[in-house]
């Protein structure tokens, strides 16, 4: 069996998006990935807002797809209190024309050099998994 | 860029697409044409009960996977130690037809005790790592409890 190519490039297009996704060419990008922050700066409980899309490996945004996605967020600090909260809570949720929104938020504490929060989303489309993260390094202060 | 499927002139190919698109995106869930029963002692204990259940694959807005014809797992338990439920086709692993397959849940003939029950769950193969397309599409039950 082979796909054979039809007289409408429209309907040619359809099929071909369709072997796309049937082909795994699909990958998470988040509109950041990492930022570096003070501990002072971090101590103030910054806000960090998050473009998801879901896009084949040339970057093209898979519009068609409403499916799942999915947030988690996880940090490495020792200090009690510290994390990193996103909005909306972790979950599954419902990409919209392959896009989602989020926005994670580091605690008031007071982080220390070095600890990490990160936000890690990810989505299984036709079996195929994708994932991305935004990481949050805390770096000490420019003037200690 | 972005990618999405085309609007073309044919409108069922537009269905075709528009159908595949959403199976794509998750989009499925198990429907039941019947998802609860309450056959009362006596009527248990005179007659087995039979019911008949039309499991689909339909979209969330109720749409028919008429293209799927792949398995579901099928699965009957019942709580009583009197009465025995069975279903036709056999538990396990049963092919759809056009995303439809038909289950004859059995309750025997006995006398069953009230409050007890009879469940058949309709689940996807995601145990055993396949799901549909990737996806795990969730359980749905149809549970038969007996009244007095």
């Amino acid at each position: 069996m082979e796909y054979r190519v039809l007289e409408d490039a429209a309907v040619n297009e359809n099929f071909e998006l369709m072997s796309k996704i049937l082909s795994g060419d699909v990958k998470l990008t988040l509109s950041q990935t990492a930022v570096s922050v003070e501990a002072t700066d971090a101590a103030a409980g910054p806000s960090y807002k998050i473009g998801i899309r879901l896009e084949d490996s040339d970057g093209n945004l898979h519009k068609w797809y409403n499916g799942k996605v999915t947030l988690a967020v996880a940090d490495t600090s020792d200090v009690v209190g510290a994390a990193m909260a996103v909005d909306p809570v972790a979950g599954s949720y419902a990409m919209d024309g392959g896009t989602y929104g989020a926005k994670v938020t580091l605690s008031e504490s007071a982080w220390k050099a070095d600890d990490t929060a990160t936000l890690t989303v990810t989505a299984t489309v036709c079996g195929f998994n994708a994932s991305a993260t935004f990481v949050v390094t805390v770096k000490a202060d420019s003037g200690t | 860029m972005s990618m999405k499927f085309r609007t073309l002139e044919n409108a069922a190919l537009n269905d075709n697409f528009g159908l595949m698109a959403k199976a794509m995106s998750g989009d499925m869930v198990f429907s039941l044409s019947q998802t609860t029963a309450s056959p009362t002692v006596a009527e248990c204990t005179a007659a087995a009960q039979v019911y008949n259940i039309t499991v689909r694959l339909t979209t969330a807005a109720g749409e028919v996977h008429n293209w799927y014809n792949g398995k579901v797992l099928l699965a009957i338990a019942d709580d009583d130690d009197t009465g025995a439920a069975s279903i036709d086709p056999a538990a396990g692993e049963r092919a759809m037809t056009n995303g439809v397959l038909e289950v004859k849940v059995t309750m025997s003939k006995a006398a069953w005790t009230a409050g007890k029950k009879a469940t058949l769950t309709v689940s996807d193969l995601a145990t055993a790592g396949t799901g549909i397309l990737g996806f795990v599409v969730a359980d749905a039950t149809f549970v038969a409890t007996v009244k007095a």
